[in-house]
């Protein structure tokens, strides 16, 4: 189970990155990508993901 | 309907169009002309052009512009009535926030501060959040009789508020807000303190400094211009006659370079000069108190004082406008914008170029300019690049006039009448975390307590110190503080 930043809807802005706990966001240059081997989906936070919290273009969901 | 008869809809773009959507620039006045007036640089958004820039905003679940600015506007809130053409709930929603918001939407340096951490700036530029408070500020201002002005219960409580700057004027609006009966007293013959003498017309006209204060007069506040806390009272007599008292007397002590040749005819504090044109008159020719016209000017400092006495000296006359300043561009601590404008106005930057004497003719006038090229060395005790002279680089600015603008200190006639004031080794005002001093019920706030900043760091100390007096005066002390501590880096002393 892990999030996706759909690149198609990502601006590149950063917010997602610095609140990721388990630093599983990085930049490509174009967009954010969230490493799924990383991504719990913040089940510590009972999977409140910090990502699509903070995310202002709602690119980012949770697995299907 | 909204104000201009369009109809009020909530905004229906996705995501995707605002961010297509490229910010709107400011209308300014032609560089060639306002080189020669002093009207207003900057005309103003539109209302369709205001909407459309307010559309920009992502509305972004994290806020990271309020946590920008120092006095907590709530920057998404008033952009959201805006976009929706809502443009009453706007105002309504700034002005709970802000005391002075057609000031702060002209002068804050919005590029390091709300508009530094707008997501848009990462991947492009970001709202135009200062352009946009100006905007609904002014329409506030010119629809101030259709705006709900709540009448308070009065406490019966009375506070002095010592200056009628920036940080007065907040803590003077708040505090009557919450029913206080607020006495402002002000040494010079008008209010509004260095928006007044310091900042220019071109920049901030005194018009709309004059109608925030009728504003302020309206909502209960006592203006007691001519009365020179320190000379015709003392802060002693002000204590017997008042439950609380904040002191906010900013910091117009000049500082000079101690330079051979600074007493010369032509060298002026930029404070004297920017006081005698703005506050006296003296850009009217036909003026009682007339200023010298220097026709090849140079002013020394790279802030947004320097700025505002190099500009003025180009519209008061002068062929040839200069700054000097003994680091690169980078460092310059004047707003990006006021520097963008200069420029544009034909100031000359001399940069990386430091004064060593003031150069006099026979009668003692100026006649020149000594300086030494600098190059950038280590960072010093401010993070910035330490100038470093050049050896053997000595040459002449010829000049007719200096305007020396590199910083203020405390003026002392109120600290040094006040013995049982606690100040600093520099002689500003040592207070707590709540703004209180070292005397019961005597609050201070603004530049005599942080050193020369800007404007609204200055009306962040007066918002939090009506706080402060408000909990002091009601007994619930110590207060519980709404306003967060500016976390944003400011380099500019507008």
């Amino acid at each position: 189970m892990a999030n996706r930043i759909d690149p198609d809807e990502c601006i590149n802005c950063a917010a997602c990155e610095p609140e990721c706990p388990n630093s599983a966001i990085s930049d490509t240059g174009e967009t954010y990508v969230i490493d799924p081997d990383l991504c719990d989906e913040c089940a510590a936070n009972g999977g409140d993901s910090q990502c699509i919290a903070v995310c202002p273009v709602d690119a980012i969901t949770k697995a299907a | 309907m909204t104000d201009d008869g369009t109809p009020m809809t909530a905004s229906q773009l996705t995501k995707k169009e605002r961010m297509a959507i490229l910010r709107h620039d400011m209308l300014e006045q032609d560089p060639e002309i306002r080189a020669h007036n002093f009207d207003e640089v900057n005309l103003g958004y539109a209302l369709d052009i205001a909407r459309q820039e307010a559309e920009r905003c992502l509305q972004c679940p994290k806020e990271y512009c309020i946590e920008g600015c120092p006095v907590a506007v709530n920057i998404p809130r008033f952009i959201s009535y805006l976009r929706d053409g809502d443009v009453h709930a706007a105002a309504e929603s700034l002005l709970g926030d802000n005391a002075l918001p057609c000031v702060t939407g002209r002068v804050c340096p919005q590029e390091t501060q709300c508009e530094q951490v707008c997501l848009r700036a990462k991947t492009g530029r970001p709202v135009a959040i200062g352009y946009l408070e100006r905007f609904v500020a002014d329409w506030a201002q010119a629809h101030n009789g259709e705006l709900a002005h709540a009448t308070p219960r009065a406490t019966q409580k009375k506070v002095a508020i010592v200056g009628s700057g920036p940080a007065g004027l907040t803590a003077a609006g708040e505090l009557a807000r919450r029913g206080h009966a607020v006495t402002v007293y002000e040494a010079f013959h008008a209010a509004g303190g260095v928006l007044l003498y310091g900042i220019p017309e071109f920049r901030l006209p005194k018009s709309v400094v004059q109608r925030e204060v009728d504003r302020l007069v309206a909502a209960g506040v006592t203006i007691e211009p001519n009365a020179i806390i320190g000379k015709t009272y003392t802060l002693a007599e002000l204590r017997e006659s008042f439950d609380a008292i904040f002191v906010a007397v900013g910091a117009g002590l000049p500082v000079f370079m101690n330079v051979p040749g600074e007493n010369l005819k032509g060298v002026l504090s930029a404070n004297e000069y920017l006081t005698r044109v703005n506050l006296m008159g003296a850009w009217n020719p036909d003026s009682d108190t007339p200023v010298l016209h220097g026709q090849r000017v140079v002013v020394v400092g790279g802030g947004n004082v320097a700025m505002d006495s190099v500009r003025t000296a180009r519209r008061l006359g002068a062929a040839e406008a200069r700054i000097c300043y003994r680091r690169s561009r980078d460092e310059l601590p004047a707003r990006a914008e006021e520097v963008h404008h200069a420029e544009q106005e034909g100031v000359i930057f001399d940069l990386l170029v430091a004064p060593l004497e003031v150069l006099g003719d026979e009668r003692g006038w100026v006649r020149g300019l000594r300086c030494q090229r600098m190059e950038l060395g280590e960072p010093d005790e401010s993070g910035r690049r330490r100038p470093v002279p050049i050896e053997g680089s000595e040459f002449v600015i010829d000049c007719d006039m200096v305007v020396v603008a590199i910083g203020t200190r405390a003026n002392p006639v109120l600290t040094s009448t006040a013995p049982d004031l606690r100040l600093n080794k520099w002689g500003y005002i040592e207070t707590d975390e709540f703004g209180l001093t070292s005397l019961p019920g005597v609050f201070a706030g603004g530049d005599i307590v942080r050193g020369a900043a800007t404007v609204i760091l200055a009306m962040g100390d007066g918002k939090r110190a009506a706080a402060s007096i408000d909990a002091w005066l009601t007994g619930e002390w110590p207060p519980a503080s709404d306003v967060p501590e500016v976390a944003v880096a400011s380099a500019a002393e507008a």
